[in-house]
């Protein structure tokens, strides 16, 4: 009797969550269409990452200013890390965060004009 | 046949995308890369593997928004003087319904704040239990195909699997739809 209500349970969201399906809004849908169409067309076309390398690299040039800065900033032997920093190399080490990374620049310019505005 | 698969799973992914991160705008982002990874890198695998690995990639890109939310968050905690950005709130076409004489505009509205309940309720669950659930009952995964996708055991899966249940009953019992 239990498993029945439980089952009942889902199906009612199963058939909730697929009618939030056709409710999606026209502009959604193209969008989705969208990229269904140039991903299928770049998989035909089998494009090459050129800049999966540069990414690598510089990644690794990242991780290691960062470490040597902090090397450098240390007036003593000992080596303290806090944890929110070895978060930030850890994913600054990944190639997906490059991206943000590159995006600094304006986050800083955001940072400015927030302040600058008020 | 690659087109063919996606558009099988576009929609559905899009859903499960947008409620792992409250943000339609990135949930379409997650989904473009997610298609183009997979194309680059399974195209050429058999059918009855391509949902499990389709997920597994949605996976990774929900999991790579994660990491990038939180340093996008730590910078802006460095940055003097500026707040957290904010994850943009899902609205939902309630405000679509206007004629509330008309009965199926009421049908449409309830059914409206339902879904808006049950998305809520699945923001709600730990992430590898919202996944499990999305992926098992709502996709139709098996556990051994959840479990590949989610990159975890089987058991793992079954017990994401109950406690997601267990949590949206608590959740949703009583008060909907």
């Amino acid at each position: 009797m239990a498993l029945k209500i439980e089952k009942d349970f889902i199906e009612e969201i199963k058939d909730h969550l697929d009618q939030s399906i056709d409710e999606l809004d026209t502009k959604t849908l193209s969008k989705i269409r969208a990229s269904r169409i140039v991903a299928a067309e770049r998989g035909r076309k089998g494009i090459i990452s050129w800049f999966l390398p540069a990414g690598g690299i510089a990644a690794a040039a990242l991780v290691m200013l960062i470490t040597l800065s902090q090397f450098n900033s240390t007036s003593n032997d000992s080596l303290e890390i806090s944890p929110e920093e070895l978060m930030l190399v850890e994913m600054l080490s990944d190639e997906q965060q490059l991206e943000l990374y590159e995006n600094l620049e304006f986050y800083t310019w955001f940072a400015e004009d927030e302040n600058n505005a008020g | 046949m690659m087109d063919d698969f996606l558009k099988s799973v576009e929609k559905k992914a899009f859903r499960i995308i947008q409620i792992a991160t409250g943000n339609s705008d990135d949930a379409l982002d997650i989904l473009q890369d997610s298609m183009m990874a997979f194309v680059r890198h399974y195209s050429n695998k058999s059918e009855p593997e391509l949902k499990p690995l389709f997920y597994r990639v949605v996976r990774n890109k929900i999991r790579d928004w994660y990491r990038k939310q939180k340093l996008k968050n730590l910078i802006f905690r460095y940055l003097p003087g500026t707040a957290k950005p904010e994850s943009e709130i899902i609205q939902h076409p309630i405000e679509s319904v206007e004629d509330m004489k008309n009965p199926d505009a009421l049908t449409e509205l309830k059914n409206s704040q339902a879904i808006k309940k049950l998305d809520e309720s699945l923001k709600k669950l730990p992430h590898k239990q919202q996944q499990a659930f999305l992926l098992r009952a709502w996709e139709g995964l098996s556990t051994k195909e959840t479990a590949l996708a989610m990159k975890c055991s089987e058991g793992t899966v079954k017990t994401h699997y109950f406690r997601a249940v267990g949590r949206l009953k608590q959740e949703l019992e009583g008060t909907w739809p």
